[in-house]
Order: C-alpha cells, then structure tokens, then sequence
C-alpha cells in the first residue's frame, strides 16, 4: 500500500469519528483528482469546481461508509461519477450549502488564463460529444480508467462492479470510439488519441 | 485532421482552494450540528416528556437566580435531579476556579455546603432572551452578543443603572432550566463581552464585574469551526458520548463541551480520560473568553463541571459529591475522599 493511501486511510478514520477538519483534509488531497474528473465529465471549469465540493459534502454525508485505506480515492471517484451522472439533482441537494459560499469563490474568475480555459472547455465538450454515443457504462469505465488514471481493480471499486465487467467494457469503449472517431472525421494517425494511457 | 485530445489536467484554482476547504468544513460542523446523535435525541425527548417537573422547578428557583452572578462566586453544596427515574438526584460541590497558568489553578478552600436546587440543562430560551432596560444602543449590543452565543440558557437580561453618579449599568440574569452553573457561566461571559464591546463604543461603563482582559488566542470563526472539531473527536477518543459541542463567540471564542461518560465508568473517566479533553482545550484562561466543560453519567445525571470566563477573572468547578478525589481539577480542600476508581 502507498503512502498516499496510508495517509487517506487515516484520514477517512477521522472523518468516520465525526472529525469535520479531517474532511478538509481529504479535500486538500484529491480536489485536483476530483475536480479535473468532474471537468472531463461536464466540460465545464467552473461547474466542476462546485461539482468537487458536492463530492465531498457527500462524502461527509455518507461518512458511515467503512473503507480500506486504498479504497478512498476510488470510493470519491464513485460518488463523482454519480454526482456528475445526476448532476442537477446533487447541485439541488446541496444548493443551501453551495450558497454559503465565500462570495470570493462564487465571484467570476478573470484569470490571466481564461481564454485558455474557454478553449479547453470547447474542446472537451466536443470530446464528450462524441463518448456521449457510447453506453453509459461505457463512458463511465473510460472516464475512470482512461481520463482519471485509476486502474481496473480501482474502477470497479469506484463503479461496484466486477473487474472482468471493467475490463470488457473498456475494450468495447475504446474500440467503439475509435469508430466513432473515424465517422466524425477526426481520423487516425494523430499523434495522441483520447484514451491516453491504459489502466496499471 | 487532428483526432480528439482532452485538455491535460489542472491544479484547482489555488486562490479558491482554501475558501473551499474552509467552507466543506464549516459544513461539516453544521450537518453535525444539525443531527445530534441518535442517543442525544431521545435525552432531547426525555427532557421534553418530565418538563412538568422542570418547569415547577425553575419557578421555585425564580427568587434564587437573582443573586446568580453572587453565587457564582460563593462555594455551594448543589442537589442536582429530580428529573424522573433516569436522572437520580446527586448531590454535589461547588468551588470558584480562579485564573491561573493551567485548569488546575483553584481554590483549596474548603467549599461550604449549602443546598440548592439543580435540575438538568434545558434550553427553554428558543423564543429569545428579553432585554429590557438601559439604552436601545445598549440592548442591540446585548443582542448582537447573545446572537453568537446561539443556544444559551439565558431568558432575561436587564441592564440596571447604578445608584452612584458613574452612570453606568449593571446586569441581571434570569436562565432557564435551573442549571446554575450554566446560567452563571453564561452571565459572566455575556457580562465580560458587553462591557469590553460596550467600552469600544464609547457606552457608559459597566460596573459590578471582576478585572480581566480578552483572550490572546485568535477567534474567527475558521477557526471555531476547527476548534468544535477537535473537541468532538477528542471526547469521541475518550470513549465519552457528545451531547454538546458548542463553540460561543460573545467576543473572543467560548466552547461548550458536554459529554456523557461511558456506562459503568464514570470515576474512572474523571480520572483518567477527562484530563485528554481539558488537554485539548489548552490553557482556559489565555486563549478563550470562556469554557464550560461538563461531564454527565448515562442517566443524564451531573457528575462533573467547570467553567472559567476571563474577562471577568471568574470560574468554578463543581463535582458530585463522593467523587471529588477523581476531579482532575483540583479544588477540594486538603483531603477530598478517595476516588472510587482508583
């Protein structure tokens, strides 16, 4: 087990007890996991950003939850999934919480790089155009495994399904989009497809 | 053509990180807040089914609780229950605390008993606090402080002019539930912030009040929400139960700290576990305006407090009679009985 999930494991403890700091804790860890997941889902910056926090408000809401020190990160990865799947219903949820926010988070953002984000934004919408053809299942496990880096054992873990059912529908997504890809006319021979990297 | 790329990833945006951060937790707190453990609710519902008794009780108490802030000074024998089969009454001792480097800074003066009535906390203020008297500036003030301290026991505050020609004001108490040691603790430590707060302002003096200054510690409210944390899991390692975790901020930051010890335990808790959680508070008289730490057995029955308020240099200790030799605050005079734990 690494370090990393040694840390998460201790930390999940706490919040387990109630420790609402510990919370925080574990937000500081994996926003960056979580918010760039729920940006590669949405195509929207500024709506993973609250998407993130919903995470781990349901997170804390789900804080009975009994989890092994290496399951933490993928247990958030299944509750991002499932934020993101029901989007408008988690956001309504947690409305009043959002509304709390520091009017310095909830203000517009004139970063130096917006107009990159506005490009990267286009083009992970036209991305998600085209996995949107893909069952949900589908997406889900390239979104995991190939977007976020978790390996197959971790993305089972995050979707509660059996590793084998990773697998399989993995393979179909990569090949179903690599069709898709060609359809659309954005042919072969580029030097990066959208399935960057496999899982460990 | 180029084939689909998705964006490399981003750090989350560092200037918005930590507002984030602070805001989960501060939500976490108020969820806590908001749903009370299971075995807090039915206490909750047991208090509200005997608040016959309660209410017959704090009526008798009605001549008593003027002389409140007298009281608090004055070491007292106290009959705590009456509540009902589930709450045995206990008799108890009572001591003043006095500011020091530690909890353990106390009298050790014999206490001198004297009996009074003592019913369970019950927070029958929902309906607010009347204020009456003095000016309308100085009723806001008084608002605007009993606004931070949300959930406090105080029922009445009158500002009274004193007869001398300073023009200035003292203040009188009611509380609700006959829990003198709350009740006094609050007194002082809305008495401390009003006349600090009322000097910033330029409002006439408050007089009638122990010297004391406000706490070194910092105090916004990032760092209440981290404080009430701590407090909950540090009595949650004690093997206690919380029934409360408050954190006041009248002006400086004043925790509320009430647990029940585990069944069948509560000496050896005194003894041994309690110390963990003054432990975590630190040194009550530097960082805070005030503390009030209380300790109840399975039946909601008294076992244990202390409360200390530095703005007005005042704090008591009190412990059920019998385990005075298990307080880990020392008040007893020269030879308290032995703790039955050890």
């Amino acid at each position: 087990m690494n370090a990393t999930a040694i840390v998460d494991g201790a930390c999940w403890d706490r919040v387990r007890q109630g420790e609402a700091e510990a919370l925080g804790e574990l937000f500081q860890h994996h926003a960056k996991a979580i918010y760039n997941f729920c940006f590669r889902r949405t195509a929207d910056w500024a709506a993973a950003e609250d998407l993130t926090s919903v995470v781990f408000l349901e997170a804390w809401r789900r804080r009975d939850q009994e989890l092994a020190a290496d399951k933490v990160l993928p247990w958030l990865f299944g509750i991002a999934n499932n934020v993101v799947r029901n989007r408008r219903r988690a956001l309504r949820r947690h409305s009043a919480a959002l509304s709390r926010l520091d009017e310095s988070v909830t203000a517009p953002d004139f970063a130096d790089d917006v107009v990159d984000r506005i490009d990267e934004e286009q083009r992970m919408a036209a991305v998600l155009a085209l996995v949107a053809r893909l069952p949900r299942g589908q997406q889900e496990v390239l979104a995991l495994c190939d977007w976020a880096g978790q390996s197959y054992e971790e993305a089972a873990a995050a979707l509660s399904i059996p590793i084998g059912t990773v697998r399989s529908r993995l393979a179909r997504a990569r090949t179903a989009l690599r069709e898709l890809e060609a359809v659309a006319g954005h042919g072969p021979g580029a030097e990066r497809p959208i399935e960057e990297e496999g899982p460990k | 053509m180029n084939r689909l790329e998705i964006p490399k990833e981003r750090v989350f945006p560092l200037a918005r990180l930590e507002a984030r951060r602070r805001h989960l937790v501060a939500e976490a707190v108020r969820e806590l807040d908001r749903a009370p453990a299971p075995d807090a609710l039915d206490k909750a519902r047991a208090l509200f089914t005997r608040r016959g008794v309660t209410a017959a009780r704090v009526l008798a108490l009605s001549g008593a609780v003027a002389v409140a802030f007298v009281a608090a000074f004055a070491a007292v024998r106290l009959t705590a229950g009456g509540e009902g089969p589930s709450a045995p009454a206990v008799a108890a001792v009572r001591a003043p605390l006095v500011p020091g480097e530690t909890w353990h800074a106390a009298s050790r003066a014999q206490p001198v008993p004297k009996e009074i009535a003592l019913t369970r906390r019950v927070h029958a203020n929902r309906g607010g606090t009347e204020i009456v008297g003095g000016t309308s500036d100085q009723r806001a003030l008084v608002e605007q402080i009993l606004g931070r301290m949300a959930g406090n026991v105080l029922t009445r505050v009158e500002l009274v002019p004193t007869t001398g020609d300073s023009g200035g004001v003292s203040l009188q108490t009611d509380f609700s539930g006959g829990d003198q040691l709350r009740g006094d603790w609050e007194s002082n430590l809305l008495a401390g912030a009003f006349r600090d707060l009322s000097a910033e302002r330029g409002l006439p003096p408050v007089v009638g009040l122990g010297p004391g200054s406000g706490p070194s510690g910092t105090r916004s409210v990032g760092d209440a929400a981290a404080l009430q944390a701590k407090l909950r899991s540090t009595v949650a390692a004690a093997g206690a139960t919380v029934e409360e975790v408050s954190i006041y901020s009248p002006q400086g930051l004043a925790p509320v700290v009430v647990m029940r010890a585990p069944r069948g335990q509560a000496a050896a808790f005194l003894e041994h576990r309690l110390p963990t959680v003054l432990a975590a508070l630190g040194n009550p008289w530097l960082t805070y305006d005030g503390t009030f730490v209380e300790v109840v057995d399975q039946n909601g029955s008294f076992l244990w407090a202390a409360a200390t308020a530095q703005r007005v240099s005042e704090g008591s200790v009190a412990s059920r009679a019998g385990f005075e030799g298990c307080s880990p605050v020392v008040s007893w005079g020269p030879s308290p009985a032995p703790c039955p734990a050890s």
